[in-house]
């Protein structure tokens, strides 16, 4: 029981369980890449990155997400496990330029239905 | 950006107004000159040690250091809150206060971010004071309305009226930060429970308004609707517990 416990211990030290990463880098108030695809049904750890000199804010009603990005840092917002589908997000600062989306496709499938 | 500042005004000015406006109605000497100006004053001074520790906060335990300053803000909010219900009629004024001064510090930082963030993007700041000056107007008066309201309809009841409006705002409340733990991936992340979206979404002035007065939620998930019904059962067993001394000692 002791060993399992650390065998599972060193699995989730080791980041065995640990998220999918995706980066998406905020410059001119534009997110690059401004469509991601991400494994639909998985969790995902969105590391967003605003190399802008000011401030914006990640917002997604489909997401259900919105976090302020402070210049020159790195945030961190975990979304999912998502349906095949595609998920719209925006800057809520810059909303006309600031716009990309998170496509989440099934397993073995290229492309979203 | 009109209605942008509006609503910002209305999601975070309103709590601190409504926090205020519940102490005062459950214990009106808790509103002393002095003691106010104190908190008002520990609430932004507050505000600003988190606006300029910000962007180093926000990297902080792997990224979620702002919302697990947040979440750290909002239980201790809890816990003044449940010591306020808890003994209402000796709750003293620096229990009351210090609930207020924390609803000011995290509320007074959001609306700093977003204020500073929409005056990055315009060329003119014209309708963010326009927007800011309405949202102003409008928190200040449904404040006072309610207070008002509150007052009349309350009669003898009053204290118990406003002890449940402070159980259903600070349910709502930790509600919302249950919300912050989901995306910093420290809950789970469920599907809604309900959408009312369509029908009163939260961004509009009336959810908004809804939001904090009830906790209303649009789209809640487990976590939301776990944590609001703790938080109001917390807050019911305070109020309990504290009659039941009051009986026990008469």
């Amino acid at each position: 029981m002791v060993r399992m416990l650390g065998v599972v211990l060193l699995l989730v030290s080791s980041g065995v369980f640990a998220a999918p990463e995706v980066v998406i880098t905020l410059k001119d108030h534009l997110f690059i890449p401004s469509k991601v695809q991400v494994p639909a049904d998985k969790k995902i750890k969105l590391v967003i990155i605003n190399q802008d000199p000011t401030p914006e804010e990640f917002d997604s009603f489909d997401l259900n997400r919105e976090k302020v990005l402070f210049p020159g840092r790195r945030s961190i917002i975990y979304i999912g496990p998502l349906k095949p589908g595609e998920y719209h997000f925006f800057g809520e600062f810059n909303p006309n330029s600031a716009q990309g989306s998170v496509i989440a496709v099934a397993e073995g499938n290229d492309h979203v239905d | 950006m009109l209605i942008n500042t509006l609503l910002l005004f209305v999601r975070d000015l309103m709590p601190v107004l409504m926090l205020l406006v519940w102490l005062l109605l459950l214990r009106p000497a808790a509103g002393g000159w002095r003691a106010l100006s104190l908190a008002l004053l520990c609430g932004v001074a507050g505000s600003a040690v988190l606006v300029v520790y910000a962007d180093v906060i926000t990297e902080l335990a792997d990224g979620a250091g702002m919302e697990l300053v947040f979440v750290g803000l909002q239980l201790g909010l809890f816990v003044m809150v449940l010591l306020t219900l808890w003994q209402p009629k000796q709750m003293s004024t620096s229990v009351a206060m210090t609930a207020l001064a924390i609803a000011l510090m995290v509320n007074g930082a959001n609306l700093i971010f977003y204020l500073s963030g929409y005056l990055y993007a315009v060329t003119s700041s014209q309708p963010i004071v326009l927007g800011a000056l309405l949202g102003l107007g409008i928190t200040l008066s449904a404040a006072i309305l309610l207070y008002a309201l509150a007052s009349w309809l309350g009669g003898r009841h009053l204290p118990l009226v406003a002890a449940l409006m402070l159980s259903l705002f600070i349910a709502g409340q930790l509600a919302h930060t249950s919300h912050l733990l989901v995306q910093i991936d420290w809950l789970s992340q469920s599907d809604p429970w309900w959408n009312t979206a369509e029908f009163l979404p939260e961004n509009s002035l009336i959810g908004q308004f809804l939001a904090v007065l009830l906790g209303y939620q649009d789209t809640p998930g487990q976590w939301q609707v776990i944590s609001y019904f703790a938080a109001l059962l917390g807050c019911v067993s305070a109020l309990g517990a504290s009659r039941f001394k009051r009986k026990f000692h008469s």
